[in-house]
């Protein structure tokens, strides 16, 4: 199914923003908030696995059933989870559409990927500290 | 030992009003802040790089400061097209020299407004700021508009401090008399206790902007029943409200610069303020994130010109958003070194950035690990201004504060390393001697 994925901060996301590897925020910024309905459509329930499409590549997100989205769109705190589905045009002005992203999310059976490992997919070296 | 009136040094709210209770070299308590500034306090120590490291093979290496500042300014010196990026959690005098280092090598600095306010920037130059004080807002303003802001998430003391529950010196009983109108896609917690919500659909801001300022126009004839799902009766409504209004103050925040329509959605916001100042008296100031990420446009404008994304490959300052700034760079494969200052790209730049910082010397100045220091070479600890630094920062309505050092943790200043980096490249470069 189509969505528009909105980002932005969350009182979690913005908790842990110094500890990114920190499962504190990695389960905040990978959780993804969706309308009941959308969710019922989809056949998954708040807690399951999706895996969201968008500019060409996919990635595995936890749901999160919230009554305040509107169905057709979904809410992801800002963050690398985000990130990994944006893409780098930003139509002349310097600003991506970070709160535009167009996503075809199914369910998912995958578990959420760790920052370390997000960031190896993009040629980097995890840091274990 | 209690330090009081300590500075929060998370969002541009820079509340100036922290109480710290400090034991044993350790901060143990928190008063007056927020959740995100208590966490940043309380959580600091704990998670700090405790040495700078280098990335060696498929593994990372403890290096000496001596070490990393060689391995900096080695890198800088020899790039060609090099991009300095963040300076938001930095103190005006550390990016100066930023700025200063920027000419020096013919780099192209960058802060976190490219990909924040960036676009409201656009729009001031376009049509100016009627802007004011947050002091202006908190005593006299009647009116409050939050349009694509979550304040209760993003700056949670703003409703207290400025707006809706904070005492005014120039409004009887304003903790109740205050209206308070959010515009916003979902009803988030600051939509909740607002007098009025505004729902739109999301990418609508620019077509419910020019519904309102057609309405205070008086061409409502000319609305249609709907705008960008908002009712036409709602739309009538607010334009009430806001010409009724003795002083009224709009905040808005990344809903409006992230989503379609861009800067042209702020520049449409200024004109709506600009066509109610022809009834009565409003302001607009947008929501700044991190807490001196005004600082970096103030600095930069000084000794560039430009308030963000300054390339000076040509020789000379040169700005064009777009072309010039640090997305667009990176997503373009074209620098080929970067420095990054207190600021996440791993985290908040588009997937096709961090490729190219991962294939290029990327060097990280951060106290702590973060997303970025996954695709950099060398990451440097700094300390943490407003914890283990002090210096000055600019508030999000552009006033100047002090923050404090309230405790010693014996790491080097952003400013102490920038200093250092100068003078060595300077001396790589065999340039002239700016400051003389």
């Amino acid at each position: 199914m189509r969505f528009i994925i909105n980002t932005g901060r969350t009182v979690g996301q913005g908790s842990h923003v110094d500890r990114k590897n920190s499962p504190e925020y990695i389960n905040e910024a990978s959780l993804i908030r969706m309308n009941p309905v959308d969710l019922m459509k989809l056949g998954i329930e708040g807690g399951e696995y999706v895996r969201a499409h968008a500019d060409g590549v996919s990635l595995t997100l936890r749901v999160l059933e919230d009554g305040t989205i509107e169905e057709g769109t979904a809410f992801l705190p800002l963050g690398p989870y985000a990130n990994y589905l944006v893409s780098g045009g930003t139509h002349s002005t310097g600003m991506p559409d970070f709160k535009q992203i167009n996503a075809d999310i199914e369910p998912d059976d995958q578990k959420v990927l760790p920052v370390s490992e997000l960031m190896r997919l993009l040629g980097g070296v995890p840091y274990a500290g | 030992m209690q330090v009081k009136n300590a500075i929060c040094p998370f969002c541009g709210c820079l509340c100036d009003d922290i109480a710290l209770e400090i034991e044993n070299g350790v901060i143990t308590g928190v008063e007056n802040a927020c959740t995100l500034g208590a966490h940043k306090f309380l959580e600091d120590r704990d998670f700090r790089l405790k040495s700078p490291i280098m990335r060696d093979g498929n593994g990372w290496k403890d290096i000496s400061y001596d070490e990393a500042i060689e391995y900096t300014v080695g890198v800088l010196a020899d790039a060609d097209r090099p991009l300095l990026y963040g300076w938001s959690s930095s103190a005006t005098e550390t990016q100066a020299l930023g700025a200063h280092i920027a000419e020096l090598i013919s780099g192209v600095i960058d802060s976190t407004s490219t990909v924040c306010h960036g676009p409201s920037i656009l729009a001031i130059q376009e049509v100016g700021h009627p802007g004011c004080t947050l002091g202006q807002v908190k005593n006299r303003a009647d009116t409050i508009i939050y349009w694509g802001a979550n304040p209760i998430e993003a700056h949670p003391r703003h409703m207290s401090r400025y707006t809706t529950h904070a005492d005014a010196f120039f409004i009887q009983n304003s903790f109740r008399g205050r209206k308070v109108i959010v515009v916003d896609v979902r009803k988030t917690p600051t939509a909740e206790i607002a007098d009025e919500f505004v729902k739109i659909e999301q990418g609508g801001d620019y077509a419910v902007l020019s519904a309102l300022r057609a309405i205070v126009r008086g061409k409502t004839d000319v609305i249609p029943d709907m705008v960008a799902g908002v009712p036409k009766t709602q739309l009538i409504h607010i334009a009430e409200m806001c010409k009724e209004a003795k002083f009224g103050a709009i905040f808005f925040g990344l809903g409006v610069t992230m989503t379609g329509g861009k800067y042209k959605n702020i520049r449409n916001a200024i004109e709506f303020v600009s066509e109610l100042n022809r009834h009565t008296k409003w302001t607009i100031t947008p929501m700044r994130g991190h807490w001196n990420v005004y600082g970096s446009n103030e600095v930069f404008t000084w000794i560039t010109g430009y308030p963000f994304g300054v390339d000076y490959s040509r020789g000379i300052a040169f700005y064009n958003p777009g072309e010039t700034t640090a997305v667009d760079i990176l997503a373009r494969g074209e620098a080929d070194a970067a420095v990054i200052v207190g600021s996440d790209p791993g985290a908040h730049f588009p997937r096709i950035c961090n490729e190219h910082l991962a294939k290029i010397p990327t060097i990280l100045f951060d106290p702590y690990p973060s997303a970025t220091t996954h695709v950099s070479t060398v990451q440097i600890p700094s300390a943490v201004n407003g914890i283990d630094a002090d210096g000055t920062a600019y508030r999000m309505d552009g006033i100047p504060i002090k923050t404090k050092k309230v405790i010693d943790f014996g790491y080097p200043t952003d400013t102490t390393l920038f200093e250092t980096i100068y003078q060595k490249i300077k001396q790589v470069k065999g340039g002239v001697d700016i400051d003389a």
